[in-house]
């Protein structure tokens, strides 16, 4: 536990990846988009918000080369590094989700800051119970972090040729789905699954994807090297 | 006396030649305390064990001895014993070799007495 | 248990290329180690399958009596310095020995503090904003400090002048006199850490050259110079480890001790002998023109 903590400090201490660099960017999209909102004076919807889910995607890629080969170097565990770094990015997920259901809900006390900005306070995401939200908002962040994460493994382990196998693999298989889909006229039935799933329902399906993820990138991790 | 240590002999047998020239020189007098084989280590920039071989190469010969629990002492005597094997070695080492040189020169056993006396007088 | 690292036919390779060709060494409990060679010989693919960074290809690696591979008890004790290590971006100097001091459990952080004065560090300044020198003193600092029961130092100071680099071997062996230690010297700067070392061992095209006792190194090879019929005459027999003529001259080195009839022959032939420099006799051994350079495909 005591070398699990030890990769948590390792975390803890770049302040700048995981806490400052998220809130800036997130910060001056919102800065934007206020300054927008107040001068067309109409209320305005805007997909700002993504960019922090985008972040977390970014962060779970560049983990890997920033703190692998230093941990590794400095007597860490490929193991230990592991659980560290996924309990932090848990850790930092469930933070993230929860400002931003006190964002949503002050922008919502605020009357969406006074100029009908929906940054924080979107419909769809905002339709379950503030349980139910900080699920979505959670899971969203902790697939995002492991997608990322799961490619930089694999480029970790097997560098760019590895990478370029694994784009030309997802290319075949989404071709090999989008023939299928096509070929039964799948369409309606895909469309309608997808509108009547909740926010909250299709946060769960998220789940078994972090699994995969999670699975994938600590079966390369052990088997990487410096 | 030099600090460089020379790397194309054994160091311990240098740092042995260090203390004996310190106790011929009476640097170290005969009773005194020698430094310890970490001071000679710092001292020189050498492994330890280096400069402890060194030492104990000394209390083999019986140069220097171990008080328990205080550190290496120099033998009462030792400068005398020392001062013979000098002899020894210097007859090997300058006479021998000038003996040779002098032979390749053409030099006869007169004209190097009378060339010992002219350094001497210098 | 007095050996801390046994190696035995350890070896690498990637593809047909082998790196590090059926190593065998034994490293002793608290002696200083010189792993010499040339740059690519494969001192540091040795070394980083020792700490488990990198996988041999085969072979038998025991650490303090273990396999190193996820091994925290092996882990914990190990302390390796390279010359380029990585730091994260955003770490300043004093986020390093910070985070030293929870990873390697001998950490002595008045040591650490004391060093830091001593190579002039700014702690409160960013890993990636420091010169290449001062990069380097941070991770002599966590190897000293560090104290690990096996310190390697592999190349470890890139852009240090020569002021610095001797306040490390200073600090080295005052330190390792009080708190032995396993310390291995990864270098080609021979002649500088030569002294520093109890035990060499030379790696040359992925192979072990030469394994043998610093001092018993020393004096052990000796170059004869004259006419070049003289010295062939002189050096039939010996080890020849090198030949330089020059005009109607040849210098030759020679292994092995010189007996007092060697002297006698040396002085009939009007021979000079001189003695080979530990320096010299590693340039001169590896710098032959070796058929397993760069590895040969088998």
């Amino acid at each position: 536990m005591n070398r699990i903590g030890n990769v948590l400090k390792m975390h803890q201490r770049d302040k700048f990846a995981w806490l400052i660099i998220p809130f800036m960017i997130l910060g001056s999209s919102f800065v934007i988009n206020l300054i927008v909102g107040f001068l067309s004076g109409v209320g305005i919807y805007t997909g700002g918000l993504m960019s922090i889910f985008i972040y977390m995607f970014v962060l779970g890629i560049i983990v890997l080369p920033q703190t692998f080969p230093f941990a590794i170097s400095f007597s860490v565990r490929r193991t230990d590094y592991y659980a560290g770094t996924v309990l932090h990015a848990l850790i930092s997920g469930g933070f993230t989700a929860i400002i931003l259901l006190l964002l949503s809900a002050i922008e919502k006390a605020t009357n969406f800051w006074g100029t009908g900005l929906h940054f924080f306070h979107l419909p769809f995401l905002t339709d379950g119970n503030i349980v139910q939200q900080f699920i979505f908002n959670f899971l969203t962040l902790v697939l995002l972090f492991f997608w990322g994460f799961a490619i930089g493994s694999v480029f970790r382990k097997f560098r760019a040729i590895g990478l370029f196998v694994l784009t030309l693999a997802c290319l075949l298989a989404t071709t090999i789905m989008m023939v299928l889909i096509i070929s039964k006229d799948w369409w309606d039935e895909i469309a309608n699954w997808f509108m009547d799933l909740t926010a909250f329902g299709l946060s769960l399906w998220f789940l078994p994807i972090i699994l995969i993820f999670a699975i994938v990138s600590f079966a390369l991790i052990r088997r990487s090297t410096v | 006396m030099t600090l460089i240590i020379d790397d194309s002999r054994p160091i311990f047998v240098q740092i042995a030649e260090r203390i004996e020239d310190d106790i011929i020189q009476g640097r170290l007098p005969e009773e005194s305390q020698v430094p310890s084989k970490n001071e000679f280590a710092s001292f020189y920039q050498i492994n330890p064990a280096t400069a402890a071989k060194g030492v104990n190469l000394l209390v083999d010969e019986g140069i220097l001895y171990k008080k328990r629990g205080i550190g290496m002492f120099v033998a009462t005597g030792a400068r005398a014993v020392l001062v013979e094997k000098r002899k020894e070695q210097f007859f090997e080492q300058y006479v021998v070799t000038m003996m040779r040189e002098a032979e390749k020169l053409g030099i006869s056993a007169d004209q190097l007495t009378e060339m010992i006396r002219r350094g001497e007088a210098k | 248990m007095s050996n801390v690292v046994e190696v035995s036919r350890l070896t690498k390779s990637y593809g047909n290329v082998t790196a590090v060709s059926e190593v065998s060494f034994k490293l002793e409990a608290d002696k200083i180690y010189g792993l010499l060679g040339r740059n690519g010989a494969g001192k540091t693919t040795i070394m980083h399958m020792i700490t488990a960074q990198l996988f041999a290809t085969s072979g038998v690696l025991k650490v303090f009596g273990e396999e190193p591979y996820e091994n925290s008890r092996v882990l914990s004790q190990i302390c390796f310095i390279k010359e380029s290590q990585k730091y994260p971006d955003n770490y300043t100097v004093n986020d390093v020995l910070e985070l030293s001091s929870s990873l390697f459990p001998n950490w002595d952080r008045e040591f650490a503090n004391d060093l830091v004065k001593d190579f002039q560090l700014p702690l409160k300044r960013k890993m990636k904003k420091l010169s290449r020198g001062m990069h380097s003193s941070v991770g002599i600092i966590v190897g000293l400090a560090s104290r690990a029961p096996l310190t390697i130092f592999d190349e470890p100071y890139l852009g240090l002048d020569a002021v610095a680099r001797a306040l490390f071997y200073d600090r080295l062996i005052e330190d390792y006199s009080e708190n032995p230690r396993t310390i291995v010297l990864s270098t080609h700067l021979i002649d500088e850490v030569s002294r520093l070392l109890e035990h060499i061992i030379v790696i040359d095209g992925g192979k072990v050259l030469i394994n043998e006792d610093a001092e018993e190194l020393r004096g052990s090879a000796y170059s004869v110079a004259g006419t070049a019929t003289a010295v062939e005459s002189f050096i039939a027999g010996k080890t020849v480890i090198s030949r330089e003529p020059f005009g109607v001259l040849l210098t030759a080195g020679i292994t092995g001790r010189l007996s007092e009839q060697d002297r006698k022959k040396a002085d009939a032939l009007n021979l000079a002998i001189s003695p080979i420099s530990l320096q010299q006799l590693i340039v001169q051994l590896t710098g032959k023109k070796t058929d397993v350079k760069g590895g040969a495909p088998k």
